[in-house]
């Protein structure tokens, strides 16, 4: 696979579905040729021959700074049981996994 | 901070004025909560260095004092339990948190239209979008409500914005601000920056926020900024000008505003030449692989369970899809599918892969340049000065290109400043200097002499 290859409504629905995004069946269209335009515009990419020099960059400091081996709370001014939609006994309730198979 | 500091009383009643007038700058703002800290203030023994200073705090910035909503339907009522670092070493100088202030959805966005509380309006022309993402903390500025703000860089949202607003912004390098408290969206890009009405006052801020942070990895282990600018001249100072940054096609006006702000750089004593940054035509492209892949990883965690919205359903698959597809917003939602697709099996190598390279380039080209004896650059920030509102909505890439010479300094991690330096048109134009990784004290040496002889409001 490479550059330059123009996405399909199903191929965008099959990332929204990786993505877990529901996407609007009207949307999908229009959101298409967006994709498309910016896929086509990020092609130039493939304009760079890679050489010996050429290697991925990541600002910052050369290595992280290592820490004790410890649990260390952050400080919070309220529970997790504030935040969410729905907690009991220390645990986050959702409803159950159904139809495995049609998400993966 | 130099100066006279208004009351809590003349900064509500300030920021309620530009409001009653549609600037939708701000998402969250109480004037009892201003008034409290501004109490607290005053109630210490010993002054303070930013002594009861209103500040302006983009959304995506945790805060206690108001909710933490990132412009996004899936966080509108969330309230964080803990404040960015970046925000408690502002309160410990004395500085107030004043507002929340409005912007692109998760900071997705050159022109603050991406919002779900709404368009923030240009200040000088409400038709026009004041830029973005931090477009509501540039506007404040703008408008003098507030004498600073924060807001955060992924790819130029504090120096883009300032540029059309006629303010000064400063996005410092790559780990010199913690960035624990800003909620993630590109996590090799992402920093706090600094709005401000003077390189002075920006300059301040940044100060009182930079420096090491045990609550984040990727902060350099350095002391607090110091920038006393004390510099009167630029006197053995070699500024680049990269030719890729001065098109055939760029705007006449602001063309001229940078000859007219060079001239000055030269009468300052600086010595100017030109230069090359060649891979600088990939700087856009590269962003906008990397940022949606970061994005798609970072914002995976709204998903209805822990915090934020739920759209309830029966199944749990179900209710991750139902929540973010309700919760995000059109361009969140789009930039996410392009994360995902360049990071899915089969196109990883032929997207990913190639910006990591391209962005090895990039950063190349600075070190190269900085490396040949030139200490900065000097670049317009922008290729045009404020477009008008709905104007690139429909055309994403048109949207991005907006960030042409800004993304670069967040690719290679290096510091950069945009000041104004004239108007065309009535419309404020920014010039952009940037210095090699941590080397902000001259950076904003020399922002300072040229704010000093280049008039930020002249017509060109």
């Amino acid at each position: 696979m490479g550059f330059g290859l123009s996405i399909s409504p199903e191929e965008v629905e099959r990332i929204a579905r990786l993505a877990s995004l529901a996407v609007d069946e009207a949307s999908i269209p229009e959101l298409t040729r967006q994709i498309g335009d910016i896929l086509q515009y990020v092609a130039q990419l493939d304009d760079l021959e890679p050489d010996d020099t050429s290697v991925a960059f990541r600002p910052g400091p050369a290595s992280a700074p290592l820490r004790a081996d410890v649990t260390t709370p952050i400080p919070m001014t309220f529970s997790p049981r504030e935040m969410a939609p729905d907690f009991e006994l220390g645990l986050y309730i959702v409803p159950r996994v159904g139809g495995l198979g049609d998400d993966t | 901070m130099n100066g006279p500091l208004r009351s809590a009383d003349e900064t509500a009643a300030l920021i309620v004025a530009v409001e009653g007038k549609g600037l939708n700058a701000t998402i969250a703002f109480d004037h009892a909560v201003l008034k409290r800290q501004a109490e607290e203030i005053t109630g210490r023994p010993d002054p303070t260095r930013l002594n009861g200073l209103a500040i302006g705090v983009k959304d995506n910035i945790c805060t206690i004092e108001y909710p933490t909503t990132c412009a996004s339907h899936i966080l509108q009522d969330y309230r964080s339990p803990y404040e960015a670092t970046a925000v408690s070493r502002l309160k410990d100088a004395g500085g107030i948190v004043a507002c929340k202030t409005n912007l692109d959805e998760f900071a997705m966005g050159s022109s603050t239209e991406h919002s779900a509380f709404g368009r923030v309006r240009h200040p000088h022309d409400p038709d026009r979008v004041p830029g973005g993402s931090s477009g509501g903390s540039a506007a404040l500025v703008a408008t003098g409500a507030l004498r600073v703000a924060l807001g955060s860089e992924t790819g130029g949202s504090v120096r883009q914005p300032a540029a059309f607003c006629g303010v000064v912004g400063i996005k410092p390098s790559y780990g010199r601000v913690s960035r624990y408290g800003l909620v993630a969206f590109g996590s090799s890009l992402d920093q706090i920056g600094v709005f401000g009405r003077t390189v002075a006052d920006a300059a301040s801020l940044l100060e009182v926020i930079s420096g090491r942070d045990a609550n984040d990895s990727t902060c350099a282990d350095l002391d607090q900024l110091d920038a006393p600018l004390e510099r009167q001249d630029l006197d053995g100072i070699v500024i680049g000008l990269p030719s890729e940054y001065f098109p055939d096609d760029l705007d006449p006006g602001i063309r001229a505003a940078c000859d007219r702000a060079i001239a000055a750089l030269r009468q300052a004593g600086a010595s100017v030449r030109a230069v090359s940054l060649p891979h600088t035509s990939l700087a856009v492209p590269c962003y906008y692989v990397i940022a949606p892949a970061e994005a798609s990883a970072n914002l995976a965690r709204y998903d209805g369970v822990r915090y934020g919205l739920r759209v309830p359903q029966d199944d749990l698959h179900a209710l991750y899809r139902e929540t973010r597809g309700s919760g995000f917003g059109p361009e969140v939602r789009r930039r996410i599918i392009v994360g995902t697709y360049v990071l899915s099996s089969g196109y990883y190598e032929a997207y990913y892969t190639k910006a990591q390279h391209a962005r090895g380039r990039i950063a190349r080209d600075f070190d190269d340049v900085y490396a040949s004896g030139v200490d900065l650059l000097f670049t317009p920030t922008t290729p045009t000065t404020a477009f008008r509102a709905g104007e690139r909505l429909r055309d994403p890439v048109a949207m991005y290109l907006a960030d042409v010479f800004v993304c670069s300094a967040n690719l290679a991690g290096i510091p950069a400043v945009s000041l104004p330096i004239g108007r065309t048109q009535g419309l404020p134009i920014g010039g952009q200097l940037m210095a090699p990784a941590y080397e902000e004290e001259l950076l904003l040496d020399a922002a300072r002499v040229l704010e000093e002889r280049v008039d930020p409001i002249a017509e060109i």
